[in-house]
This record gives C-alpha cells, sequence and structure tokens, in this order.
C-alpha cells in the first residue's frame, strides 16, 4: 500500500506539472491529452480536478523596472523595491487602491500631541523566521528609518522622514515622538516596512541579504531577474490564496504584452495605453487602468540663463507646448497636468491658467521676454512612456513660435548623468516623479527644495512653504500652505512645466481574480487567486 | 532587376523633397494612427497611413531611403577605403604588418557588434547619421581587408607582379598600379554586398534603440516605432519592413549581376563551369547483350555542341568502328578532332550539352544509348573502364587511395569490406607498386604523378573490364614514365585479355602499341585500318602530317611537343 | 557582420599549412586565440569606461548628495584612478577572477555561467538547424542546377539574406505566439520555446549556408574526380552525397566559422525579443545599469567562446582536408 500511495503522488504531480504548462501556453493541448493519457490512469484522478487544483495557486508576474540588487528595504528609491516588499514586509498603516489608509500592523492608533503619535499593536503576527512580531521591532524599525539611528552613509528613507524616537509603553503598544513636527507621519508610515530587531541588531548586511518580513510572502528563490515567492501561512490576515508567485524583469513592454496574450504570464505591469487595443480585443485577457500621481515635465535649469533668470521666458514655453496633443500621444487615463501637485496627492488645487496651447500669446510672451533663444533639452529614453514623441511634438511646437530648442535623447544611465552628473549639461530636461503616497510633501521635497533640487532652483519663498507644510500637522493648515506652495509654483515660479499625469496600466489573464492597482504603482498579491 | 529597383531607391533618396507627398517630420497628433488610404477609416491624403505622431507614412519611408542609404554608402565606402588599404598592406608586405593587421582584425571579430555600437554611440551622446556612419565603417572594415588580404596573397605570387618586382618597381608602384587594379572588381562587388548588410545592421541598430535621433528618420527608426506600436498600426511595421527587404534585395541582386562579370567567384547564385547531369534516358530498347556481337561497336555517331546564337558545331560526325575482344584499337588525332568526345559517349560521360543526334553505341550488342543511368552503371566499372589523362585530379583529393578502389570493387563485386581491401592491395601490386599498403593508405596528393596514373590504371583494371579506354593515359608524365607505364599497362592488358581503346595525339604512341587506327580530323574519320598498314603507307594526307611530325621529333628533344598537337584535347 | 567572406573564405586561413605537425598547429592556434582575447579584455575595459554614466550615480535616489554618492564609489572602487582599476582588474583576471557585479553584488563568473548555457543552447540550435536546413537544399539544388528546386532554393536564400532579421522574429510572434497562440513568445522553459528564436536567428544564416553549399557543390560536381566516380559506376546519389559532398564540405566548415561571431551579435537581438535569459540580454540590462564588471565579463566570455570555436572549426577544417592535417601547403 505505501508503495502504491508514492507512486500516485508522483503521477499527480507528473499531472500537475503538465497542466501548468498546458496553462502557460508550453505545450499543446494535444500534448498535453497525451501526457494525461499516460499518467491519468496511474493517478486515478479526474483530469480535470488536476487542471483546476494546479491553475489555480501559481501566478506569474512580469514587471518592467529591474529587481534592486540588495534586499534593504530602507536604501533605495526604486520604484519596484516598493512593490515586492509590499507583500513580503507589513507596514503599521496600509496604503488602500483609493489611497487611503487602514490599519495593518498596527490595529488603531491616535495623535497625542503635535509630535507624538501612539500605535495599537495587531497581536499574533509572525516574521517569515517564525520569530513573534512584537514592540521592540516596530522600536527598532522606526528609529533606523526615520534616522533616530544613524547610519553613514544615511540610508535613503531617512530623506523623507524626521528623526522619530520610540517609547515602547507596553508590549502591544508604541509611541513615535518626533523631534520636530512632522505632518506626513502616517502617509510615511505605510511605506515604512516594519523589520526585526534582531536582523537590524545583525547589521546591514543581513538586511541586505534576505527579506524577513510579515507579508503575505516569503522569498524562495533569488535569482538577478526572477523572483520566486511563496505563500506565508501563519500571515496575520490568513494565508493567501496564491501558493507561489513568481515575479520577472521583462524591459520592454512589447515583450510582456506579448507573453501575457501567449498565456506565460498571469499579470504583467506597465501597459503601454496605446497597446490596450490588443488586450481590449482579446476576451483571455483584461486591463486595469487608472490615473497615477505620476507627473511628467519639462524642467528648467534655474541656475543657468536663459531660463534661470527670466520668467516670461518660462511662460513663453509653457504656451507654446500643445500640452493636451502630448497627454493625447501617451493616451489611456493620462491627464494633462494643472497643478505641480498630481491627482491623487493630498492638497492638491487645479491652478489657472491652463496654460492652454496658444502660440499667439507664447510669441507675446517670448517678445517681452526678449525674443527667441537657444536651448537644449535633454529627454531619456525608453523609460518614460513616449517621452521621444512628447519632446519631438514640443520642438515643433516650440521652434514654430521662436524658440530654437536642441533636442538630445539619452539612454537612462546617460541621462541620470546628465541630470545630476558635475557639469550639468543643457538648459532643460523632460523627465519624470512617481509618487508612492499621496502626502504633498514627498512630493515636492526632494525635486523643489534648496539645496539639491533637480531644477538647482534657490528660491526663499517655495522652500519656506515646503517647510511649513512639512511641520504642520493639522489637516487644514497645510492644506491652506500646500495651495499658497501650488500658486506659488505655477504662476511665480515655474521651476518646471508640468505636462501630464500618467497613465498606469496593468494588464492581466482573465481568470486572475482579485486584482487591484494601486495608483502609487504597488499591488497586494494577498487577495488574488486563479479561477478556472 | 537589382538596377531598376536601386535606381528607383536612388531616385527616392536624391528627390526625396520633391517626391514625399508631406513633410516627412510634420506632426499633426490630431491625426496619429489612420490607416493605409485604400481601408476603412484611411485618409486618401496618407496613402500608407500615418505614425503615433500624425506623420505621414509614406513621405517617412521616402525620405528615409535618403537616410539610410546616405548612412549605408558611406560607411561602405570609408569601410572599403580603409578595409582595402589595409588588406593590400597586409597581403602584400606579410611579415610583422600583416600580423598586427590581422590580429587587430580577429581581436575585433571577436568583440560583439553591439557591445561595439553601443560603446561608440554612447561616447558621443547624440546620435547623428555621422556617429552611426563611423560605427557601422569600423565594424565593418575587417570583412573588406580579410577579402582583399586574401586575394592580394595570390595575386602577390603572379607572374605580372613578380616581374614588375624584378624589374625594380617600387613596392608603392606595384601594389597601386599593379595589384590594386587586379583586386578591384572583388573590392566593388564586397562593397556592394556589404552595403546590403550595412543596411541591415542599421535596422538593427534602430531596433535596440541605437538608431538615428529624430528629426532625422530612417527606415530603422521607422521599424523601431512601428513595433512599439503594433497594436493599433500594423502598417508601421509591415511597410518599413518590406523597404528594408526590397532595398537590400535589390542591392543584393545587383551584387550578384555585378559579380557575374567582376569576379565569378563571388556570385551568389553563380552556376559552375561545368555541370554534370544526369542523362536523358531514351526509351529505345536496349537489347541484350550477344555472344557473338563485337565487344563494342560504333555506328555513324553524331555528337553536338549547340552554341550561343549560332549553328551547333558538330563535335562527332558520323563515326564508325568496331572493338573485338583482346584487340587494342588506336584513336589519333589533334586537339577538337572529336576523339575524346567518342570515347565519352561511349561511356555515358558526355557534357550534358552535348547532344547525340544519331548513331548507335552497342557493347557486346547491347545499345549503350538506350540505357537508364542504372543500367549504365552496371556496366562502367566493370564491362568498360576508362583511365583519364590527369590522373592528379582525377582522383578525389579527400579519400584514401584504398578507399577509391575498394569502392569500385564493391560496387561490382559481391566482396565485403576486408576482401575488397585485400583486392584493392592486389590490384596495386599489379599495377607495380612497390609498397601497396602504404599507398593505399596515402592520399593521392601524397604520391608521384607516375604512381597516380598506376593507381588509375588499378582502379580501372580492377573488375576486370573487356574493354579499357584510355584517353591520353600518359600525356601528363615524364617520357620515361611515359613509356613504362604504357609498356606495363600493354602487358597487363594482354595477360587479362582486355580489349583497348588508346586515345592519343601522339602518332608515335599509337603506332607502337595499337592493333588497329582511326585517324580522326573534325570529328569524321579520314583514315582507318590495321595499324601497321596506315603508318606504312598513310593514305590521307592529314596522317601523312601526323606521321611527319613524329618522324621530326625521332632523336629530337621529345619534351618539346610539334605545334600541331601542343593542346592536348 | 556579413558572409561576404563566405565564397573566399577557403583563402582566409593560409598559414594553417605552414605550421606543420598537429601539435605545434594547436598550440599555435591557443596562442592566438589567448592574444585576441587577452586584446579584448583590454579593449572592454576602456571603451567601457569612456561611456557616460556614473554607475555609483545610478544606484543612489535622484538627488542624492555627492558624498552619498562618492560613497557609493567607494564601494565599487570606481573612485580609483583608471589605471589602479585596471590593474585591480587585470590582477583579478589572471586568478580567473571577473571581479563583483556592481548591480547585483555576485561574482560576475557565477552570473555569467548561469545565463551562458541558454545562449550557447540557443547558438547551438540555431547553427544545428541551419545545418539541417541548408545542406539538404543546398545539395537538391546544386544536383539540378538551374531547375525549378534550384530557382525556389535561391529565391528563398536571397529573401533570408534580405530581411532584417528581427523583424521576422516579431512578425513570427504576432502571428504564431499571439494571434494563434501555437508557440510561447518568450523565455526558453521549453522545447516549444525554442522554435520562434531559432527560426529568427537560423534565417540569415541558412541563406548564407544554402548558398555556400550550393556553390561547392557546384564546384565539386564539376571536377575531374566525379567524372571519374562515373567511369567507376558509382551511382549518382552516392556521388552527390560521398564524392562532392565530403569535398564541399571543406568550404561550408569555413563559412561556419566566419558566421559563429554573427550567431553570437543576433543572439543579443532575438534574447531581446524574446526574453531569452541568456548572456545578450544580461549583457544589455548591464550596459544599461552601467555593471562594467558584467559586460567586462560577458565580453570576454563571448570572446572566448568564438575564438575557441574558431579553433575548432580549423581542427575540423583538417580533418576534412587531409593536406592541411598532414602540413602539405595547398
Amino acid at each position: 500500500m505505501p508503495m502504491m500511495s508514492s507512486r500516485r503522488d508522483w503521477a499527480n504531480e507528473a499531472l500537475a506539472f503538465a497542466a501548468q504548462k498546458l496553462r502557460r501556453g508550453e505545450i499543446s493541448r494535444r500534448r498535453f491529452m497525451q501526457f494525461t493519457a499516460a499518467f491519468g490512469a496511474a493517478a486515478a484522478l479526474p483530469i480535470g480536478g488536476a487542471l483546476a487544483q494546479s491553475g489555480q495557486d501559481s501566478l506569474k508576474f512580469l514587471v518592467g523596472e529591474s529587481f534592486w540588487a540588495n534586499w534593504h528595504p530602507y536604501n533605495h528609491t526604486a520604484q519596484i523595491g516598493y512593490k515586492i516588499q509590499r507583500n513580503l514586509f507589513s507596514r503599521l498603516v496600509e496604503v488602500q487602491p483609493d489611497m487611503s489608509l487602514a490599519p495593518g500592523l498596527a490595529e488603531e492608533w491616535t495623535q497625542i500631541d503635535g509630535n507624538t503619535w501612539e500605535f495599537k499593536l495587531r497581536p499574533g503576527v509572525t516574521f517569515h523566521n517564525g520569530a513573534p512580531l512584537t514592540a521592540a521591532d516596530v522600536k527598532a524599525s522606526i528609529e533606523l528609518a526615520s534616522g533616530h539611528t544613524p547610519s553613514d552613509p544615511p540610508l535613503a528613507i531617512t530623506a523623507n522622514w524626521v528623526p522619530h524616537e520610540v517609547e515602547i509603553v507596553d508590549e502591544r503598544t508604541v509611541r513615535l515622538k518626533a523631534a520636530s513636527p512632522f505632518g506626513p507621519v502616517l502617509n510615511t508610515l505605510a511605506y515604512t516596512d516594519i523589520l526585526s530587531a534582531a536582523d537590524i541588531e545583525a547589521g546591514q548586511e543581513a538586511l541586505e541579504a534576505h527579506p524577513n518580513g510579515t507579508g503575505a510572502f516569503k522569498l524562495v528563490d533569488d535569482q538577478p531577474n526572477v523572483k520566486t515567492l511563496e505563500r506565508f501561512d501563519e500571515h496575520y490576515r490568513g494565508p493567501a490564496k496564491l501558493k507561489t508567485l513568481t515575479w520577472e524583469f521583462i524591459q520592454d513592454a512589447q515583450t510582456r504584452l506579448s507573453a501575457l496574450l501567449a498565456g506565460q504570464a498571469d499579470v504583467i505591469d506597465r501597459v503601454v495605453p496605446d497597446q490596450r487595443a490588443l488586450i481590449d480585443g482579446n476576451p483571455d485577457v483584461a486591463l486595469i487602468s487608472v490615473t497615477a500621481p505620476e507627473i511628467q515635465s519639462v524642467w528648467f535649469r534655474m541656475d543657468k540663463e536663459p531660463f534661470g533668470t527670466n520668467l516670461d521666458l518660462r511662460k513663453a514655453v509653457a504656451w507654446g507646448m500643445d500640452r493636451e496633443s502630448m497627454a493625447a500621444i501617451v493616451g489611456g487615463n493620462t491627464l494633462v497636468a494643472d497643478s505641480h501637485l498630481a491627482t491623487g496627492i493630498e492638497y492638491r488645487v487645479a491652478q489657472t491658467p491652463m496654460y492652454t496651447f496658444d502660440p499667439d500669446r507664447a510669441k507675446a510672451a517670448l517678445e517681452a521676454a526678449g525674443g527667441g533663444v537657444a536651448f537644449e533639452l535633454g529627454a531619456p529614453t525608453g523609460f518614460y512612456p513616449k517621452a521621444e514623441e512628447i519632446c519631438q511634438l514640443m520642438q515643433q511646437n516650440l521652434n514654430e513660435v521662436g524658440f530654437d530648442m536642441q533636442l538630445t535623447l539619452l539612454e537612462l544611465g546617460a541621462w541620470i548623468d546628465m541630470l545630476f552628473g558635475e557639469s550639468k549639461p543643457g538648459e532643460a530636461f523632460y523627465g519624470g516623479w512617481g509618487n508612492i503616497t499621496r502626502d504633498p510633501d514627498f512630493a515636492v521635497a526632494t525635486l523643489l527644495h534648496s539645496p539639491g533640487a533637480w531644477t538647482g532652483a534657490n528660491d526663499p519663498r517655495s522652500d519656506e512653504l515646503i517647510d511649513a507644510g512639512r511641520v504642520a500637522t493639522d489637516a487644514d493648515e497645510r492644506a491652506k500652505v500646500y495651495a499658497d506652495l501650488q500658486a506659488h509654483l505655477w504662476n511665480d515660479l515655474l521651476p518646471s512645466i508640468p505636462i501630464l499625469y500618467s497613465d498606469l496600466s496593468s494588464g492581466y489573464r482573465a481568470n486572475v481574480q482579485g486584482y487591484e492597482l494601486y495608483p502609487t504603482a504597488v499591488q497586494d498579491f494577498w487577495p488574488v487567486e486563479i479561477v478556472e | 532587376m537589382g538596377l531598376l529597383l536601386v535606381l528607383i531607391l536612388a531616385a527616392c533618396a536624391l528627390f526625396a523633397d520633391w517626391i514625399a507627398p508631406h513633410n516627412p517630420t510634420r506632426m499633426a497628433p490630431a491625426l496619429k494612427y489612420l490607416p493605409p488610404s485604400w481601408l476603412e477609416g484611411g485618409d486618401p491624403r496618407f496613402f500608407l497611413g500615418t505614425d503615433q505622431l500624425g506623420r505621414d507614412v509614406l513621405s517617412r519611408l521616402i525620405h528615409g531611403a535618403r537616410t539610410s542609404l546616405f548612412i549605408g554608402v558611406t560607411a561602405v565606402t570609408l569601410a572599403t577605403l580603409f578595409g582595402v588599404t589595409m588588406g593590400l598592406v597586409a597581403g602584400y608586405f606579410r611579415g610583422w604588418v600583416d600580423v598586427i593587421i590581422t590580429r587587430l582584425a580577429d581581436v575585433q571579430l571577436a568583440f560583439p557588434f553591439i557591445l561595439l555600437a553601443l560603446a561608440i554611440l554612447s561616447v558621443t551622446e547624440s546620435k547623428t547619421a555621422l556617429t552611426i556612419i563611423v560605427v557601422l565603417a569600423v565594424a565593418d572594415w575587417v570583412i573588406h581587408a580579410r577579402v582583399i588580404r586574401g586575394r592580394v596573397l595570390v595575386e602577390r605570387e603572379k607572374e605580372y607582379v613578380q616581374s614588375a618586382r624584378t624589374l625594380g618597381a617600387s613596392h608603392w608602384r606595384i601594389l597601386f598600379l599593379y595589384v590594386l587594379p587586379a583586386v578591384l572588381p572583388t573590392a566593388i562587388v564586397i562593397a556592394l554586398i556589404e552595403l546590403a548588410v550595412l543596411m541591415l545592421v542599421e535596422s538593427v541598430l534602430s531596433f535596440i534603440g541605437l538608431g538615428i535621433d529624430p528629426p532625422a528618420i530612417s527606415w530603422g527608426t521607422a521599424l523601431a516605432d512601428g513595433r512599439r506600436s503594433i497594436a493599433n498600426a500594423w502598417w508601421m511595421l509591415v511597410f518599413p519592413g518590406m523597404a528594408i527587404f526590397l532595398a537590400v534585395l535589390s542591392i543584393n541582386l545587383l551584387a550578384d549581376g555585378l559579380a557575374d562579370v567582376l569576379d565569378p567567384r563571388l556570385k551568389l547564385t553563380g552556376l559552375a563551369r561545368r555541370i554534370i547531369r544526369r542523362r536523358p534516358v531514351r526509351t529505345a530498347s536496349a537489347g541484350r547483350e550477344a555472344a557473338n556481337a563485337p565487344l563494342l561497336a560504333v555506328e555513324d555517331l553524331h555528337v553536338e555542341f549547340p552554341t550561343d546564337g549560332g549553328p551547333a558545331v558538330k563535335a562527332v560526325d558520323g563515326v564508325s568502328f568496331t572493338v573485338e575482344p583482346g584487340t587494342r584499337l588506336g584513336i589519333v588525332g589533334e586537339s577538337g578532332s572529336g576523339k575524346s568526345v567518342t570515347a565519352m559517349a561511349a561511356m555515358g560521360l558526355l557534357d550534358p550539352a552535348a547532344r547525340i543526334t544519331n548513331g548507335s553505341i552497342a557493347y557486346k550488342g547491347r545499345e549503350l544509348l538506350a540505357l537508364s543511368e542504372t543500367e549504365l552503371n552496371r556496366v562502367r566499372g566493370s564491362g568498360m573502364a576508362m583511365i583519364f589523362q590527369d590522373a592528379s585530379t582525377a582522383l578525389n583529393p579527400v579519400f584514401r587511395i584504398g578507399w577509391q578502389i575498394e569502392e569500385a570493387i564493391m560496387l561490382h563485386q559481391p566482396v565485403g569490406r576486408a576482401e575488397a581491401r585485400r583486392l584493392a592491395l592486389e590490384k596495386l601490386r599489379m599495377v607495380n607498386i612497390a609498397e601497396p599498403e602504404r599507398v593505399a593508405r596515402s592520399y593521392p596528393f601524397e604520391v608521384s604523378g607516375g604512381m597516380q596514373q598506376r593507381v588509375m590504371i588499378a582502379i580501372a583494371l580492377s573488375c576486370r573490364p573487356d574493354l579499357l579506354i584510355a584517353d591520353e593515359p600518359t600525356t601528363a608524365l615524364d617520357v620515361t614514365t611515359q613509356a613504362q607505364i604504357l609498356r606495363e599497362l600493354d602487358a597487363l592488358i594482354t595477360k587479362l585479355g582486355t580489349g583497348i581503346i588508346l586515345i592519343s595525339h601522339d602518332l608515335g604512341l599509337i603506332a607502337e602499341f595499337t592493333d588497329y587506327v582511326l585517324v580522326m580530323r573534325d570529328g569524321r574519320v579520314v583514315e582507318a585500318g590495321p595499324t601497321a598498314e596506315v603508318v606504312s603507307a598513310p593514305r590521307h594526307e592529314y596522317t601523312q602530317m601526323l606521321l611527319a611530325a613524329v618522324r621530326a621529333l625521332d632523336g629530337a628533344v621529345q619534351e618539346e611537343e610539334p605545334v600541331l598537337v601542343h593542346a592536348a584535347p | 557582420m556579413s558572409d561576404a567572406g563566405a565564397s573566399v573564405g577557403g583563402a582566409a586561413e593560409t598559414t594553417i599549412g605552414r605550421s606543420g605537425g598537429a601539435a605545434r598547429f594547436l598550440l599555435r592556434r591557443l596562442a592566438q586565440a589567448l592574444f585576441v582575447i587577452a586584446g579584448v579584455a583590454c579593449v572592454t575595459f576602456f571603451v567601457l569606461r569612456l561611456v557616460p554614466g556614473d554607475p555609483a550615480r545610478l544606484m543612489v535616489p535622484p538627488g542624492s548628495s555627492e558624498e552619498a554618492v562618492e560613497a557609493i564609489r567607494v564601494k565599487l572602487g570606481t573612485n580609483l584612478p583608471l589605471l589602479e582599476q585596471f590593474a585591480t582588474y587585470v590582477g583579478g583576471l589572471l586568478q580567473g577572477d571577473l571581479g563583483t557585479s556592481f548591480r547585483y553584488e555576485r561574482p560576475v563568473l557565477d552570473l555569467v555561467l548561469s545565463v551562458f548555457p541558454a545562449t550557447l543552447a540557443l547558438g547551438g540550435v540555431a547553427i544545428l538547424f541551419s545545418v539541417v536546413v541548408a545542406v539538404p537544399l543546398g545539395i537538391a539544388a546544386a544536383a539540378q542546377p538551374g531547375r525549378l528546386i534550384d530557382r525556389f532554393v535561391l529565391v528563398l536564400a536571397m529573401i533570408g539574406q534580405s530581411l532584417p532579421n528581427f523583424w521576422i522574429g516579431v512578425m513570427l510572434v504576432l502571428l504564431l505566439s499571439i494571434q494563434l497562440q501555437w508557440l510561447p513568445a518568450i523565455g526558453n522553459e521549453s522545447a516549444a520555446s525554442y522554435v520562434l528564436p531559432v527560426i529568427t536567428l537560423s534565417a540569415v544564416l541558412v541563406a548564407t549556408l544554402v548558398r555556400t553549399v550550393r556553390q561547392a557543390m557546384l564546384e565539386a560536381l564539376g571536377e575531374d574526380y566525379v567524372r571519374t566516380a562515373r567511369a567507376k559506376g558509382v551511382p549518382w546519389s552516392r556521388i552527390l552525397f560521398v564524392h562532392a559532398l565530403k569535398n564541399a564540405a571543406i568550404p561550408l566548415v569555413t563559412v561556419l566559422g566566419l558566421q559563429i561571431g554573427f550567431v553570437l551579435s543576433g543572439a543579443f537581438v532575438v534574447e531581446l525579443i524574446f526574453n531569452w535569459p541568456g548572456v545578450g540580454l544580461l549583457a544589455l540590462q548591464a550596459i544599461a545599469t552601467r555593471d562594467f564588471p558584467v559586460v567586462q565579463g560577458v565580453v570576454i566570455l563571448v570572446a572566448a567562446v568564438f575564438v575557441l570555436s574558431n579553433l575548432l572549426v580549423d581542427v575540423a577544417y583538417a580533418y576534412l582536408n587531409p593536406r592541411i592535417r598532414l602540413g602539405v601547403e595547398q
């Protein structure tokens, strides 16, 4: 009898494997039938059952950004990092698809005073290595991420925090005390993963080597371009429906789409909107699409002639660009930008004028600014959707109103070098900024606060407003500050001209259920399942 | 065909501004992704539709021809100039110059091209026509250099170069006045072939994002755009692809046509000079072998070779003769007299262009002209065998001598490999080869000319044929070996009772070794009869002339053949 | 880059004949191979350093301080003078150490070797497939020159040679993977996933080889030894497949050797289209992230494969051509 059962196990496994291959399109249905005919008898199991069972618990997800070299959750700003960490780790509060915040590892929280918040921790949470979550883990995590525990060089995430000391009130209660008032605290906690104190104690290299979180999935295989995750059965929300979740990096958007259409992937990230026709026409696949809080802009070098000192010239550019057509080139849910804060960001206010394409007005502004100038604009290729086309249209638009715009297309690496390298070539550049939280501080502090602003701007008024927004902890106060900031940026400073808010689209096989796309470009695979 | 297409292409490139219906860079986002005009939703203004920015696809293709051709032609010109110079220098001077250049070429060939392109294109920041030309030229010169070097290695050994050198011409003078013109046709053909290749490579570069920057348009960038728009604008992918395909195809065709004129060895689709094809099978009944029939009976044989435009040349014009078992027939005549054609016709080895218009060739009463190739193969080698004049080319260079004899044996005798090997050694011994084992293990080029001819004879006699046709069997050998081999052959066939047809231009040889003789001229038999009679009392003046030539040579230096018979058939 | 060498390939290796014995010949070729690989290693190092784009800057968040960037440079060792970096690199190479990937923080050798089999398999299958298709077609064409089959083969070769191979690949995916769902569009997980990449990669190679085989067969069939064979009564099929083919194999092998480099370059593009997890994909990613050690590793290994396969071709050439094997000047 034991012999018998082991044989059956083996046959079942073979069947499941074949069924998986069939679903992925690796073998034809006919081959599959031959295969099942050979093993079906031994398995003594209905063929349909084998199909359904194996079909439900394995999902392949193709992403368009290469994986980070190490697993330190606090030391990168890569979107891909936040995406995969969302599934490996948990946070005190969690962002929802509507960008609101919901309880995560914290069941509830209260603000004690301007600088202090208290969090009640969820009981019975376990790390992947089996250790239970304690208040000490939360303390160690927040103090490291916020910069209270110093590290050299500073961790990337600390730029978005102010130092917080964490007081352990009891085993289930912690109090976060900010060194200075910090408005974005909840939104920032929503992307600050909680690590184990023991791992933090073990040092940076331990954190880089392997992710040990409390998330719904744990890492089981770590290849440079393929990460295999497996269901973590003790996850606090209960086990996920998928058993295996494979992430694979495929840079080329067309290749990802081909794989989805050929049945070789279940979910793909970053579908270029004007390729959606292929998905719309196919009943086996579906598209989910939102407008992301991601903003594509032309940035002026504010520390250089001719734009740095000449607002009229910058406005001439704004009036002279057909931004509506540019948004239409990208298509999908792309929106024409009307503020330096993208859709979905808190305290966003649409600005006027819209800078609707008006060549005559641009010509007038150009004359007021002292006539046409020659300038060079650097744009990255192969990264932001349709950047090449948008910049070409921009060139045509601007040269028609009297500018002499030179377009330099750069491969991403060279573009970053151009942007931040020492020589700072060019007078303007095209680029995008995605937001992983709806807090406006994240959207403006890195880009526009001096020193270190992308534009090289050194504008006391905007610095003052950004600082005020960060320390304000009262919602009304923040709303006012950010309204002022947006108006100032839009009308008085115009260090960059926002062009559009990006479309964010993801494709999936029709049998994938429960998949939701977050505007912040992350996804939570815990509720996802594959049905027949 | 190729030329015509290339001309159209060149016209597109030159007159793009006039031909193109629209400004190729004019963007009109409202008109994006319009399908070709003949499809639903198409706009008659845009014949091949519009792209993702509402630009006219046709106009972009026409202007793209200019960019792609300009890049290709310039790059290939640069690569040719540099590569040919390097090849000339390396091949001519040899020594360390050659070593440096070929090693450099090797390093470059081992370097993945894409990486080279990426490195160069990234260093320059902007990708203009110039940078792409440089990339292509840098990658391509190696090909030109290698080919030209190979040609120069051959040329420099030739007489005209050697004599120029002895006359004291300077190296550079020799290189550019003598060697260069000789290799120039090759260089031109290679340049055209490479032009086609570079145009493809340009499109590959564009495809991986290393194409020329906008607003410049090349076919490659159009194709790359097309791939990104595959979902909603197939015309953006298909038409540029077709354009590249047609252009490259026409350049290839042109290169092929040019190669025909300039350097046939480079022709991609060339035919060989001499082609052997299966004989057409005649349906006439072949009959059976008859015991009382002569060994070979040729009757009123007519063979013609068609010529370009003119009337067919009658190579054999009504020849008849018979060979009885064990007799020795000589056919003598000068080059073009039809004696070899007659022999080939008998063996079924005529050039496919030849036509047997009339006559009969019967082996033991069986009509050979009616046999299929398979039936004929049973006769050839076993019943009738042939010795060719130049054994150095008639033996297969890549098979061992023993193998070549064994093959003949195994084809006609029901023996295994071991037995065949034993028989082969026996045959080699039979033709007086001292070390048959060593020779059997050797390749033909490892043994002397006389030895090669003996091997030929061994092959021919390996299955004891009744009839042996020997076509100038010793012409390629020196005089001493000639006589020796002929005497051995004579003794052998006498011993075996084999009949022989000996074909020669040398009436002296014929006189010594044959019983009967046919004298042939211009495809006709001018005189026939027992050899002794013909030689002692030639009736035809042509025979007398041949005889006089032999007599004039008697005792004189025999290496110098008479002018009359100098060119062996 | 091209196959122009095809019809003249025979002349390319005239130096072999003079080197005498087989061992000396092999040693000499090995020394040359090492020289080429060393050259490639040096060129790669310096060419990559010319490319703009600071790997350290690509590893920090946008707008990070100069100190943060410098800290990464120190970690990567890119802060050192170029010659010092070169010395370290050469030192490592001599010990078989190709360095550590900037991006993946793993030994380059492991990384490259983990993806190398995929590329070798793709290239190997493509070459095998090309030979298997091209040789019979070339023979069939040469057996009946000027006839229908010959014309068909020539037209096919002309088309194969004139189509951009990535275009073929994209069209095949569109048709066979997306529309008909017959074959996988990406990856190398099953035998079926080899079909499209191999066809894409082989198109040009088949065209080149078919022409080479046809030409070589035609030349061989015109030789005197074929007439001798016919006079011996050798059947036509045996003349084609034994007598002529063995002679025609010599130029075929030469051309094949020249094509290996082009197959490897072509693999880069094919891997991109089909997301084939091989060295090409790795290299293109590494270039984008300025992961110099990985790019260097890939280039050195590709060069080594190229050089070694050429060495193999030389050996095969010598095997097929007794004149060379026995050290006789042609």
